[in-house]
Parts: structure tokens; C-alpha cells; sequence
């Protein structure tokens, strides 16, 4: 009995409960019995000002300084992290973040997630590139490495983990990872970068900036080629890539607080694309994975003088994917967006903000080995949402907000959140919140049919083939999700920043053998006989963890950055329950250690250390016996020298130097996972 | 042999516990302010910013003194506290540092001459009703334009972000302007989200950004924008305090605060010795400039010798590199 009480996983929710509950009674009342809340606003604020000015010159959590208020868990990689880290692809820049899963699936694909369900198919986690989301409908992520921008441009990565529904819409179920690219007004200034390393990897880079009058602008172009990780041990891995991009953004400031501002980008390319054997086991090379992308966005400013702001937005994209996959299996995709928002003031104490946004994609396929039922459809999607934040006294805020949206697959559906914020003093906050997410079914988990490798039928010369597919009936996924976090400043040197959660899941869309056709034999040929498995949402699933990030600042010279991530991510089952059931494709502890090191004014030296715990996942070469990927140590440094004068600045990043090579992720249905490779690559780049 | 190293230690000890109780004895003292004191310093927290004035306080003044600082407490009010600390003292005068402190001195001492200092926009909270007065933050408005000038001889058109209950400063600052061909762009926000609104709506028609104390604008979050995007459009950042200049404004004219306390030291000892006479509230003497030169050139601004000379300190060019 009483081990049933006390299981860890009520103890998590007890301490989550007690937690919330301090920060809910604490706020309100705390702040109406402080004294100062006697002494007026200004006075208040005053001490708030002279502690500005004190502090404005102090450099650690600067970057994150503005959410330290924030009532999410949410992380900033700044312009200046990314430079340092010596990331060549959003994938790497975003390994700096605390409990975002962060795996490279090979040289080209990366599997990034948020508290859980991590794969190369990812779909709990939206992401966003100065507004406009990287969603493809074909599978509900992001193919990471068709929108490689261009990193030297990015201003900063905003990371929320967590639902953030209420905001953005359906599939920011587990978080939010939004890239802001700088004002072009920033970027007034040319740039070349060449690179060369290992595995003859070799990018060019350039950017030319300038202004006309009130308008600047900036175009940028990339060229970059790599054999992966081939050549490891001699053998083809197929993980070549190569990469053309060219883009550009405008900042037009039209006076009166009317701003346009404007961006787009196209990418051509392809990744080497591997073959596997009838067992499912790699086998050999395939034709290339080819992509070709063009997006732009227009945004439409206005900030009015009585401090409401509003824009308008207009986005559009087109996206040819070609992905010889066992057959050739195409998709094309068209997606316009309009989107409004405004946000004001109705009383002192509220800023609220509204939006509604249409968007429409076209979605196209061609049937390869995978096969759909549908193969040209328009999805719409309609939404809006509201959202009032709330100051409860000088300390505390509470956010209250919902969105709205209608798909084309299951309707409407409601996301509501409620967010509290309580600023115990200067140094300490607390905040807490509870939300629900909806995570709406993929065009593949409408339409998609996928064949699976035979298995024997026990009469001998006849096999069964497995087939994974659908009735287009698929609904949608839906989380509630507590959180509550603590944030410490301890003087100008340490900073501590601590998240927990519990999410549960319900309807999560998998093949879970509840809805099981009669095997028959295959029309084509009497002697396969066929299984099909239709999709279904009757799998449930809870998860709970936390993250944290120390930063400190060790003295003048010397900032560390010390982050980790537990999480405990359990269901009821997949894929006619052969997927193990706890931590599936994620690791349970991660953490991450960066010094950031300037040895004088021209030598600044960037080791990271990152472990990862071990994952399991499904096995396509024996279902049922899960693979296990054993934990690794990546050990990478990054050397900058500025010699200063007309020398181009110099950077030798090593990655990968605990090991020759380590799998970092599992077995994945689509892509073979190939081992990473330890590399260098040596970077000259310059401003003029 | 032993026997003479425990005396030794005992002795040591002795005079630890000695030590020590003095010590407790002083600190109590300071504490519930048993010591005979003419003024009580009263300062709204524990910031580095009232050292200088409260020390230049005590060695300008020859009187007697016992400082209470306020902090957040939740079972009793700032004039309770106040009033409980210096319960055993008799205060002639109180020197208040910050407007927190102004006004629990005056609701825990409503008789006794108050003086204060370090107040933000002290007619907003503070009332000068009976014996009160003291030194304004602020600097006088013309002084700071012909600094300006001085120094961005270009200028024309300064462009003014306040709070809306801040009229005082705009008033002043359109009547200097004028005086010397100057144009204030202004701008009202409420709210601190308001301010990088604000600063887009007047970004193209202005020379320069007058960021003036005002606590409802001046926060990390917005110095960080206005002083990224002030460099980058070309647009003078003129702040009020050395440390925004080092973190990247073009300039500063900040007062004194060590002066502002011997300021306030004579203003008391006029206050106890003729207490129907209350003199105005003072503008601080003497103001120091405070130039980037890495921001400057930024800016495309000649520092000229003059320039320099005029500079009591010149934040030099970083180095290249990190």
C-alpha cells in the first residue's frame, strides 16, 4: 500500500503541487501586504532604476536578462553563443540548450525534441523563423537541415519547452523554438567566411548589408559541401550533403512608428540517402534526398502613441522534397499565411493582445514505398487567440490566455493557459503554470500507407508483410501540462534557473493494434499474406522531469554555463506495442558544460562537454527486441583568434573528441542512424 | 611547558570573547539606535549608489548620526520600522536617501525637518509640506542641452522618451530647447513594454536620445534596446550616469552624489538652526561628463582636443578582439 503511495511518480506530483500552491498564495497577498506597495509605483521603481544602474556594466545572464521574468521555461542562445560554440547548423547551436534532445542522426539529419517523443519525425515541437513556422504538414515537423539559415545572421534562439499553444496553435505541444534573425540595420557591413575541415567539408559564406535613406538590407548567400561522416572505418555511410542558399531581409522604417520589414530564402540541395536490406538493416547507397525551398515573409509594423502595436504579416512557401525512399516518394508543398495581431492596454494593470491567422498549404505526393490514399488536398487552417496579462501588485503577473483553431482534419479546438509570475525580490522569482496543448493529426497520419519488413508466418514459404496504415480518421493529440520554475541571482556571478513539469498525454496517435484488419492473403501474390494495422489514438502517456542551468561568471575571463535535464516519459505503447514503453528515443539525464574562456583579447577558447544517458528504441532488423544505444561522452572545443588590423579572424573547432566515433540516436524507421565522427574544421572569416 | 600554552590560549580566548562582545554591544547599539543622535540617515535599501552621499552627509555635518537602512519586511510598514529602530532617539533632523525612505521619514517623523536626496523625480512622491526640502537627481535641463551641443554640433532634434506623469521634465526641456534651437521630439509611454515603441516612432527624425531618469523607462531591458539600436541608426545616446556610458551610450552628464550629500549636510544644519526658513529644493552642484570614444566613432563624431578636454573621462575605444 504504501508503496503505492509512494511511488516517485507521486511524490513528483505532491512536490509540483506544493510548489504551485506557494507560488499561487504567496503572490497576490504577499504583494498587497508588502510595505512598499504603500509607498507608490515610483518609489518602487526607483530602487528598481539605481539597481539598473549598478548592475547595467556586470555580464553574466546578460543575454537572458529580459525573461528573467518570464513565467516559461525558456532559454535564450544569444548571437554571440552561437559564434562561440563554432555550430555550423541550427542543430548544433541548439545543443546549448537545457532539456531540448538534441541528436544528429547522421551528418545531415538531426532529431530534436523537447520533453520527449524524439526522432527525426518529430511533431510535438514548432519552430519558427522570424515569425513565419518551419511546420511541414507532410509529418507535422521540421526538416531541419532544408532550413539551415544562415547562422552568422541569427540574432538569437528563443527556446520554450513546454506547451506554448495559446500563443502559437497546434503542435507547440512540447515547445517553442523561435529564431529571430538580426535587423538588417545591424548588418550594414560585408561579410566573407570560408571554411574547410575534415571529411572534405568546405563552406563559403558572404553577406553584403547597406541602407538607402530609412531602408536597410541585407543579402546573404552560402555554399557549403561535405562527405558527412564518410569514410569512417571505410565505409559508405551515404551522409554527403550539399547545400546552396541565398536570402535576404529589409528593414523599411517608414516613419511614425510604421515599419515593413521583410525576408525570405531559397535552398537547393541534397543529403545522401541510404538503402537498407529486406531485413531492414542498412545495405547500400540510394539516389540523393533532394530538396528545393523558397520562403519569404512581409511584416507590416505599426506602434501607435498610445503604446498599443500591431502588425500585420503575409508568409509564403513553397517546398519540393524528392526522397527516394525505397521507390521514389515525393512531396510538394504551398503554404500562404496571413496573420494579424495587436496588443494594448485597457487598464494600467492589463496588456492584452489578440491575432487571428489563416494559413492554407497544398499538399502534393508522388507514391513511393510509402503510399498515400490522398494525394493532392488543400488543409486550411483558421485561428485566433487572446491573451491578458495581468499585474497583480508590483511583483506579481498573472497570463491568461487561449487560442482557438479549426484544421481541416478535426475541427476546433481550444488551448487555454493560466501563467503566474511572482518576483520574491531583486534576486528570486517564482513562477508557475498550467496549460493545454493539442497536437492535430499529420497528413501522413491521414493518409499514408507504409509497408513493413516480412515476418514469418510460421507455414513455411509464406511470410506476412505488416502494413502500417490509415482510415483518415486520426484525432487529435491532447496534453495538460503543469510547470513551475525558480530563478536565483546570486550577486553578479552566479545565476541559478530551475524548471519542473508533468505532462500527460491522451490520444496519442500510434499503431497500437486496436484497430487490426483480418490477415489476408495479397491479391498480387497468394503467397504473402497481408497484416494491416490502421492508426489509432488510444495510446496515453504521462512524462515528468526538470531542467537547470547554472551560469557563472568565475572572474573577468572566465564564464561557465552548466545545464541538465532529467526526464521520465512513460506510455501505454506503439506500433502494436513492440516499442518499449519508457523513455522511448530519449535519454532520461542529459547535461552540458561550456566555459567560455578569454585567455587575453585576441584568444578565446570554448570546450563543451555534453552526456547523454542511454536510449532505447525500436529495432527494425528484430521488432521486439529493443535497441539500446549506451551513453556517450562528446567532448568538443572551439578556438577563436582575432589577430586584429585587416586579418581575417580565425576559428579551429573540433568536434567529437572523447571518441573516434558514437551513435548518437537510435535506429529510426526512415533513416539509418550513421556514427559521428570526430572532425575539425578550420574557419577564416572576415567584416569589411 | 603545556601549562604556559594554555595560559596563552586562555588569554586569546579572553580576548576574543572580549572582542567579540564589544562588538555585539556597538552593533546593538547601531542597531536600536541607543547612541545620542542628531540625524537619523534613512536609506530606502542597501544600494552602493548612497554610500557617497552618506558619507559626504557625515563629513560635512558635525553632528551626530545613526543610519537605519529599510528592506522588505512583511509584518510591519517602512514608518513602523523606522520608528522602531531609532525608538530611543530623539532625531533634530532626518537625511532621507531615496524617495522610499523621504516617505517613511515624514510618516514616522512628522515634525522634524527631513532633507532629502537620490529621489527620482522627487514632486512626484515627495511633499514639501512643512520643514522638508533637499537636492534633485536631476540636473538643470539648460546646462545639459549646451553640453550637447558642445559635443554633437550637428544637433537639432533631441527626441524625449517619459513616463506620462513626468510633464516637469518636458516642460523644462522644450523651454531650454528652444533657448537654443533645439527641437524635442517627445514621446508618452505608461508602461516599460512601451519604450521601444516609442523609440521607433521618432527614430528617423531625430539626432539624439535624451534617455533622462525616469524609472518608468530605464530598465536593462530597454537601455539594452535603445542603446543597440541608437548605435546602429546613427542616433546620439545620451544617458545621465557613467555606467550607461560604459555600457555603450555616447554620453553622460550625471551629477555628483557625494556632492549631493554635503549639500544636503548644509541644508540640515539650516533647517535645525532656523526651521521657519525652509529653503527650495536644490539642483545638485557641479556635474561630471563622461564620454565613449568607442561609440563616438561609431557615430561617425569627431572628438576633437576641446572635445576631450572638456571630458572629465573619456571611456577609450575597446581594443580589438573579444
Amino acid at each position: 500500500m504504501l508503496n503505492s503511495i509512494f511511488t516517485p511518480l507521486a511524490l513528483w506530483r505532491l512536490a509540483f503541487l506544493v510548489l504551485s500552491f506557494c507560488a499561487i498564495v504567496s503572490s497576490p497577498a504577499s504583494a498587497a501586504q508588502s510595505p512598499q506597495a504603500s509607498v507608490g509605483f515610483d518609489a518602487v521603481s526607483e530602487l528598481d532604476f539605481f539597481k539598473v544602474e549598478s548592475d547595467i556594466v556586470t555580464s553574466v545572464s546578460r543575454h537572458a536578462e529580459s525573461l528573467w521574468g518570464a513565467a516559461a521555461a525558456i532559454y535564450v542562445v544569444s548571437s554571440e553563443d552561437i559564434a562561440d560554440s563554432g555550430a555550423t547548423s541550427l542543430a548544433d547551436a541548439l545543443r546549448l540548450v537545457p532539456g531540448l534532445n538534441v541528436a544528429n542522426v547522421d551528418a545531415n539529419f538531426a532529431a530534436i525534441s523537447a520533453r520527449g517523443f524524439n526522432g527525426v519525425f518529430a511533431n510535438k515541437l514548432l519552430v519558427l523563423l522570424d515569425g513565419r513556422p518551419f511546420y511541414t504538414p507532410i509529418f507535422g515537423g521540421t526538416v531541419w537541415h532544408e532550413w539551415n539559415t544562415f547562422l552568422p545572421d541569427v540574432d538569437r534562439i528563443e527556446v520554450i519547452r513546454g506547451p506554448g499553444g495559446s500563443l502559437y496553435g497546434a503542435n507547440a505541444v512540447n515547445g517553442v523554438i523561435n529564431i529571430i534573425t538580426r535587423d538588417s540595420n545591424d548588418t550594414r557591413v560585408n561579410l566573407a567566411r570560408v571554411s574547410f575541415g575534415t571529411n572534405s567539408a568546405a563552406t563559403t559564406e558572404a553577406r553584403h548589408g547597406g541602407r538607402y535613406g530609412n531602408l536597410s538590407y541585407r543579402v546573404f548567400g552560402s555554399w557549403s559541401t561535405g562527405n558527412g561522416n564518410g569514410g569512417n572505418n571505410g565505409r559508405d555511410l551515404a551522409d554527403e550533403h550539399q547545400d546552396t542558399r541565398a536570402g535576404y531581409r529589409l528593414d523599411w522604417d517608414l516613419g511614425h512608428g510604421l515599419q515593413l520589414v521583410g525576408s525570405g530564402e531559397f535552398h537547393d540541395g541534397f543529403v545522401g540517402n541510404i538503402a537498407r536490406n529486406d531485413d531492414g538493416s542498412p545495405a547500400g547507397r540510394y539516389p540523393r534526398y533532394s530538396s528545393t525551398m523558397l520562403s519569404s515573409v512581409f511584416r507590416l509594423e505599426k506602434d501607435f502613441a498610445d503604446g498599443s502595436a500591431a502588425y500585420f504579416q503575409l508568409a509564403g512557401d513553397t517546398v519540393d522534397r524528392k526522397v527516394p525512399f525505397m521507390g521514389c516518394f515525393e512531396t510538394e508543398k504551398d503554404t500562404l499565411e496571413m496573420e494579424v495581431q495587436h496588443s494594448f492596454r485597457p487598464h494600467p494593470a492589463h496588456r492584452a493582445t489578440w491575432g487571428a491567422n489563416v494559413r492554407a498549404h497544398d499538399v502534393h505526393t508522388v507514391d513511393g514505398l510509402v503510399v498515400f490514399s490522398v494525394n493532392d488536398r488543400r488543409l486550411n487552417l483558421v485561428g485566433g487567440f487572446v491573451q491578458d496579462e495581468i499585474d497583480l501588485g508590483s511583483r506579481t503577473r498573472l497570463t491568461l490566455g487561449t487560442k482557438i483553431e479549426n484544421n481541416g482534419f478535426t475541427g476546433t479546438n481550444f488551448q487555454p493557459s493560466a501563467r503566474i509570475v511572482h518576483r520574491l525580490d531583486d534576486d528570486r522569482t517564482l513562477w508557475a503554470a498550467a496549460s493545454r496543448a493539442i497536437n492535430t493529426p499529420s497528413y501522413s497520419e491521414m493518409y499514408s500507407t507504409i509497408p513493413l519488413f516480412p515476418v514469418p508466418s510460421g507455414i513455411p514459404g509464406v511470410d506476412i508483410f505488416p502494413i502500417l496504415s490509415t482510415d483518415g480518421n486520426a484525432g487529435d493529440t491532447r496534453m495538460v501540462s503543469l510547470e513551475t520554475g525558480y530563478r536565483h541571482r546570486f550577486g553578479d556571478r552566479l545565476a541559478l534557473d530551475i524548471a519542473a513539469f508533468y505532462n500527460d498525454y491522451q490520444g496519442l496517435a500510434g499503431w497500437t493494434g486496436s484497430k487490426t484488419l483480418p490477415v489476408v492473403p495479397d491479391p498480387l501474390d497468394p503467397t504473402k499474406l497481408i497484416a494491416v494495422t490502421l492508426l489509432d489514438n488510444d495510446e496515453n502517456g504521462f512524462a515528468y522531469g526538470g531542467e537547470g542551468v547554472a551560469t557563472v561568471q568565475i572572474n573577468e575571463r572566465w564564464r561557465s554555463e552548466f545545464n541538465v535535464g532529467y526526464l521520465h516519459l512513460r506510455s501505454t505503447g506503439d506500433l502494436l506495442g513492440l516499442l518499449p514503453r519508457t523513455n522511448l528515443s530519449v535519454p532520461r539525464m542529459r547535461w552540458n558544460m561550456r566555459h567560455v574562456i578569454n585567455v587575453n583579447r585576441k584568444l578565446r577558447i570554448v570546450p563543451t562537454f555534453s552526456w547523454s544517458d542511454s536510449v532505447v528504441n525500436a529495432s527494425l532488423v528484430s521488432p521486439g527486441s529493443p535497441v539500446r544505444l549506451d551513453p556517450y561522452l562528446r567532448v568538443d572545443l572551439a578556438v577563436h583568434y582575432k589577430p586584429g588590423g585587416d586579418w581575417p579572424d580565425l576559428s579551429l573547432v573540433a568536434t567529437n573528441l572523447a571518441d573516434r566515433s558514437h551513435l548518437e540516436f537510435v535506429e529510426d524507421a526512415v533513416r539509418p542512424a550513421t556514427p559521428i565522427t570526430r572532425a575539425f574544421y578550420l574557419r577564416a572569416s572576415r567584416e569589411f | 611547558m603545556i601549562r604556559s600554552n594554555w595560559n596563552k590560549r586562555g588569554q586569546r580566548l579572553a580576548l576574543l570573547a572580549a572582542t567579540t562582545a564589544l562588538l555585539m554591544a556597538a552593533s546593538m547599539a547601531f542597531t536600536v539606535g541607543t547612541a545620542v543622535a542628531g540625524v537619523i540617515i534613512v536609506k530606502s535599501d542597501d544600494l552602493p549608489q548612497y554610500t557617497p552621499p552618506a558619507t559626504a552627509f557625515r563629513q560635512a555635518s558635525k553632528r551626530e548620526s545613526i543610519e537605519v537602512v529599510l528592506r522588505s519586511r512583511l509584518d510591519q510598514g517602512d514608518s513602523e520600522f523606522l520608528k522602531q529602530a531609532a525608538s530611543t532617539t530623539r532625531p533634530s533632523a532626518v537625511f532621507a536617501l531615496g524617495s522610499r525612505a523621504a516617505i517613511a521619514a515624514r510618516e514616522a517623523f512628522p515634525e522634524t525637518p527631513l532633507v532629502f536626496a537620490m529621489a527620482l523625480g522627487w514632486s512626484r512622491n515627495i511633499s514639501t509640506d512643512g520643514a522638508t526640502t533637499g537636492v534633485s537627481v536631476e540636473l538643470p535641463t539648460a546646462d545639459l542641452f549646451v553640453r550637447f551641443k558642445l559635443i554633437i554640433p550637428g544637433l537639432h532634434r533631441i527626441g524625449l522618451i517619459t513616463s506620462d506623469s513626468d510633464s516637469r521634465t518636458v516642460d523644462e526641456a522644450r523651454a531650454a530647447a528652444s533657448e537654443l534651437g533645439l527641437e524635442i521630439l517627445h514621446e508618452t509611454v505608461r508602461h516599460h513594454d512601451e519604450v521601444a515603441g516609442a523609440y521607433r516612432r521618432i527614430r528617423s527624425r531625430i539626432d539624439a536620445l535624451w534617455m533622462v531618469p525616469d524609472p518608468v523607462v530605464v530598465t536593462r531591458e530597454n537601455f539594452d534596446y535603445l542603446s543597440t539600436r541608437c548605435r546602429n541608426d546613427g542616433v546620439a545616446f545620451l544617458a545621465f550616469s557613467e555606467n550607461f556610458v560604459k555600457a555603450g551610450a555616447l554620453l553622460s552628464v550625471a551629477p555628483s552624489y557625494s556632492t549631493m550629500g554635503s549639500q544636503a549636510a548644509l541644508l540640515v544644519e539650516q533647517l535645525i538652526t532656523d526651521p521657519g526658513n525652509v529653503p527650495p529644493v536644490q539642483s545638485p552642484l557641479g556635474a561630471k561628463l563622461v564620454v565613449n570614444a568607442d561609440t563616438a566613432k561609431a557615430l561617425g563624431l569627431d572628438l576633437n582636443a576641446t572635445t576631450i578636454h572638456m571630458a572629465d573621462r573619456v571611456i577609450t575605444p575597446t581594443r580589438e578582439g573579444f
